[in-house]
Order: structure tokens, then sequence, then C-alpha cells
């Protein structure tokens, strides 16, 4: 599903213009956006958590150039699906 | 790092795009709604500017009822996976700011003002001292009417050189008896590890400031000209870097330069502390009668001690058998290293120069036994060492210098040792209070008979077990030793020791020469 087809959706549920729901989708990742930003957990209930992690630096290995580079400590940003999203995705994929 | 749950969300939708509430809270739940759709019926969804989520199929796999503990099959399913988009990542990652410049350094009209207070010591205290030392030609003669007043100074970077002003002449005094060790120990504590680095620039130099004013006063007494250069050049270094414009790139280079003058002035302050301690244990009885030469007179620079010994040595004769020069050389050098050292701290200077006075009291055959070696002869009876003593440790002996009185020659420390070994096990190490026995020679230091040598051979081999069970690298010069006094004691013993192939052949090279 594309940006395009989730907002034709959301405009359809919702009903309001594409253009309106687009802007609300972007705020809606915006404002989750901004709460990563401050290193905060983001929680929606019944669909998952947003949180973000940090990652040490470590040696990985090189095939072309047969030798160990350095890939330097960083953040990354976590997801992990709530109990009923997971329930229902293997549900619903399995209905079909 | 906190959680946050639904609603500000959604206050920063409605406050950013100035929407309803009521809209925002039902766009909230619709989106998350057709994202669940949508990876149902497509498996990927993806949403620009944030990320992609995606369905990752797992396969089947054997689990366990942890209950009823049977086997049961977890069926396949599908993972939801979330891969941000690369300006999300890029969000996230912690922001590295540039460091902050720090303060430019004090400004150097605080030189003035220390130049001052360091003039009002030096008249002070020359008045105290005899003449004779070194003009203090770089600090200008200034009235002593101008000099503030020794006071706690309200100004911050100057607080703390009143005090130290004040208690210097006191302590400075005591060291004018002893000035050229005083040189030594500074010169030996350098190599000390520093305690902890001083973390504001402004205390830093102020320290540097105060540490400088001592160093000064030490240096002028003792008129050690490479000190005093070195101080001076601390000093420019010191001003030299407060020219230095303030939005310099290495702000936090000149802070570690900063550091590293302090440091090193500190630790000649901790030197110069170190050695008022060390003034009373001078006027030890327990054989000061022996050591009749003032270690303090002599050049203490350890280089010129161990060279004059090793220049002696080669003529000086412990036995009957004369042994090529070299090894002794290479014996009496690390002999010297292996010297036990005191118990509270280790003074090379102090032992060299014991072995300088007392190595060749153990000959007559020298002409070069200038020092102290006739005065230490004729102040203990010639016929003591073959009596047996018992000895309570005192606070800075050695098994070296315990040799070297009462055998008048410290090289045969491992006589003691052996005699001892239950009470020490670290011949470099001897705990003050225990009571240890002196054995007596059968023969003489210069005529040692076969008993003798078997025990002194005996006790440079349980020192090399010793060494070498501590893991000493040099361990090998007690064998080489043991197999000098008593060749068959070390054959014996071959079988229970492994050497590597360059120690056996150092070993074989061990045998004396026959005339």
């Amino acid at each position: 599903m594309t940006n395009a087809e989730l907002t034709k959706a959301l405009a359809t549920r919702l009903g309001v213009s594409q253009k309106k729901a687009r802007t609300l989708l972007d705020a809606y990742v915006d404002a989750i956006k901004h709460q990563l930003d401050r290193k905060n957990t983001v929680v929606l209930r019944n669909f998952g958590t947003f949180s973000v992690k940090e990652v040490a630096a470590k040696h990985s290995y090189v095939p072309a150039k047969k030798s160990l580079c350095l890939i330097p400590a960083h953040s990354k940003l976590n997801f992990k699906a709530a109990k009923k999203l997971r329930n229902d995705i293997s549900e619903g994929v399995a209905d079909e | 790092m906190s959680k946050v749950y639904g609603q500000p969300l959604l206050d920063d939708m409605a406050r950013s795009q100035s929407l309803p509430m009521p809209l925002v809270k039902q766009a909230a739940r619709e989106i998350l709604e057709v994202i669940r759709e949508g990876l149902i019926r497509d498996k990927v969804v993806k949403v620009s500017n944030f990320g992609t989520f995606r369905l990752k199929p797992v396969a089947a796999r054997r689990g366990i009822n942890p209950q009823t503990g049977e086997s049961i099959t977890i069926p396949a399913r599908h993972r939801v996976i979330f891969t941000p988009c690369k300006a999300l990542r890029d969000l996230i990652q912690p922001i590295h700011r540039p460091p902050v410049p720090t303060e430019s350094a004090r400004p150097v009209s605080d030189d003035a003002h220390t130049q001052t207070a360091k003039a009002t010591t030096l008249s002070a205290q020359s008045e105290a001292r005899q003449s004779g030392r070194q003009a203090t030609a770089s600090v200008p003669h200034i009235d002593a009417s101008l000099a503030p007043s020794v006071q706690p100074d309200p100004r911050p970077e100057t607080t703390e050189q009143p005090e130290p002003q004040a208690s210097a002449p006191e302590r400075l005094v005591t060291i004018d008896t002893q000035p050229t060790s005083k040189q030594n120990s500074e010169s030996e504590r350098k190599p000390v590890e520093p305690r902890t680095p001083k973390p504001q620039e402004a205390v830093s130099k102020s320290l540097a400031m105060q540490a400088e004013d001592r160093q000064d006063e030490s240096i002028r007494q003792g008129s050690d000209i490479a000190l005093e250069n070195r101080a001076r050049s601390e000093q420019q270094t010191v001003s030299a870097q407060t020219e230095t414009h303030p939005g310099d790139i290495t702000s936090s280079a000149r802070n570690y330069r900063f550091l590293a003058a302090a440091l090193i002035i500190v630790i000649a302050v901790i030197g110069v502390g170190l050695l008022m301690n060390e003034v009373p244990p001078m006027d030890e009885p327990a054989a000061t009668d022996m050591i009749a030469i003032n270690p303090e007179e002599n050049s203490p620079v350890p280089g010129t001690s161990n060279s004059g010994v090793t220049a002696e040595q080669p003529a000086a004769e412990i036995e009957d058998e004369p042994v090529p020069a070299d090894i002794q050389d290479r014996v009496n050098a690390t002999a010297k290293n292996a010297a036990p050292t005191r118990t509270d701290r280790a003074v090379p200077t102090r032992t060299a120069t014991e072995m300088a006075g007392s190595a060749p009291a153990s000959t007559n055959k020298t002409a070069e036994s200038a020092t102290a070696s006739g005065t230490s002869d004729s102040a203990r009876p010639a016929e003591d060492f073959f009596r047996e003593r018992t000895h309570t440790i005192a606070n800075g002996e050695s098994l070296w210098r315990l040799a070297g009185n009462h055998y008048h020659d410290p090289l045969l420390w491992p006589h003691i040792y052996q005699a001892n070994t239950a009470i020490i096990d670290n011949p470099d190490y001897l705990l003050v209070g225990r009571t240890i026995t002196l054995p007596g020679l059968q023969g003489s230091p210069e005529e040692l008979t076969r008993n003798d040598r078997r025990n002194i051979a005996e006790g440079y081999y349980l020192a090399y077990l010793y060494y070498k069970k501590t893991g000493r690298e040099d361990a090998l010069f007690a064998l080489l030793e043991a197999k000098r006094y008593d060749k068959e004691l070390v054959e014996e013993q071959r079988g229970q020791i492994k050497l590597t192939r360059t120690e056996e052949l150092k070993l074989a090279q061990q045998v004396p020469m026959p005339d």
C-alpha cells in the first residue's frame, strides 16, 4: 500500500478531502517523530511501540576489502507490534 | 526517555495544523486502522516521510507446552517489521555539539602580583639563609612595602597563593639542611604517577603559580640550573599560552598543556613534601654506625654511582677464584638492581652510595677505596662477621645493607636470606619489626670457606626460585651467582629447574676460567 492509497482510504473514512487527509497523516507522523526526536517511547494502543535504542560500536567484516570496518555506535528505531496487531495480522493473513 | 501515549500526539497535531480535536482523534484511530488493513491485504504499507511497515513470514516451528510438557507446533505467522526512512534514522541520532570554547585564561597582569609576592618571600628568606646562592636575576627587586600583605585575597585566582607563601618559609628552612638530597628525591619522584588532574583551568593555573614559587625557592637553594630552566620554561609556556587568542581551536590542547605543566610541578611539590618525611629516618640508629659516609654529600645521580662502582668492582675480589671482568660487571649491575630495597620507599641513590662505601671495604686490594672504607672498618671489630646475631628489622633496612654491615660485603646478602627463609620470602622486601638471624661466616668475607660458599649459593638459589615464581624477568642472575659460589649445588638442583635454551647457554658460560 502506497502513501497515496493510504490517504485515499483515510479520506474516505474520515469524510474529508484527500488533501486534508494527507495533512492529517503528515501531522500524525510528525507528532510521532517529534516525540522520537526527544528520545521518548511512543506507545500506540493496540498497534505497537516505537522506541529509540542505542547500538554499541562493533567491527564488521568487509569481504571485498577482506578487512574489518568499524561501525560506530549509533541509535536505532525499534518498533514492537502490539499483541492485538499480531493476532489480527496472523488471523487476517491466514484467512486469505 | 519516557513513555508517551496517544494524547500528546493529538495535542501536537491539533496545535500544529490548527485542526479541531474531534477530527484529530478520529484521524489517529483511522490511520492505524488503515495501516493494519493495508498490512493484511498487501503485506507492505509505505508511509512517506516515516517508514515502511512490512510483514515478514516466520515458519512454523516446534515448541513445548510449558504446562504439560508435550511438544506442540507453533504455527507459521507473520512478523510486523518497521523500517524507518533515512530522514527519521538521521533524526534520532544523538547530536554532537562542538565543545564550547572555554574562557580565555586569566589576564597576565596576575604575574605582576605573583612577582611581587615572590619577591617578598625571597627577600625575607635571604636574610634567614646564608649568602652565596644564585642571585635571583629573573625576579626584580621590589620594595617590600609594595608587595601585598600576606592575607587571603578576595580575588579567586590568588586566594591560594598567600597561604602557601606563609607556610613556605617554615618548610624551606627545614629543607635547608639537605639541599642536594632534595634534588634526588625530586628527580626520583618525577616518574611517580600524578594523583588527580585538576579540572578547572583557573585553579590549576593558580596552583601552578604557587607551586612555581616553591619550585623557585628550592631551586635557589640547590642552585640546579636544569631545574630552574625547566621551571622558567614552564612559566614561559604558561604565560605564552595566555597570549593566544581565545578563538583558538586548540583551546582544549591549551588546557592539557596547562594541566601537564601543573601536574609536573605538583609532582615536584609532592616530592618536596615526601622528602620532609624522609629526613627523620636518616637518624636511624640501626646501622648508622656503619654508614659513616654522608650519602647526601656524594653526587647522588645513580648513573655516576653505577659507573663508579662497576669501575671499582673488577678489581675487588670477594673470593679466591678470579672472575671474568665482564661477568663481574654484569653481576654487580644486576646485583645492585636486585639489591633489596627499603621497606617504605625505593632509594636507589642511597643503596648505590652504600655500595660505593661498603663494597670496597670488603677488600683492601684496591687503591681507590677512598671514601669511607677505612672508617667503616675501624667502626667495627674485624672479627664480628663470624658471630651469629639476631636482629630486628628497623625502618629503611635491606638485606643488602645488613650484609654490608655484618659481613662488610653486601653481596653476601643471600647468606642472611637462606638462614631466614621461614621469615622472609621476598628478599627485596623486609618487613619492619621482624626478627631475623644474621648467621655467622666460618671464614672471613675475603676468604670464604667451602661451607660459606655453599650457604651463599643456597641463598642465591632460593632467591632465584622466588624470583622465578614471582615472574621476575632477570631471575637468572641469581642462578648464575649461585653457580659462581658453588657449582655443585646448581648441578644437583638442575633437575628441578626449567631453563630456556638461552638461559642454559648463559649458565654454561658462567664457569669461571681457571688461571
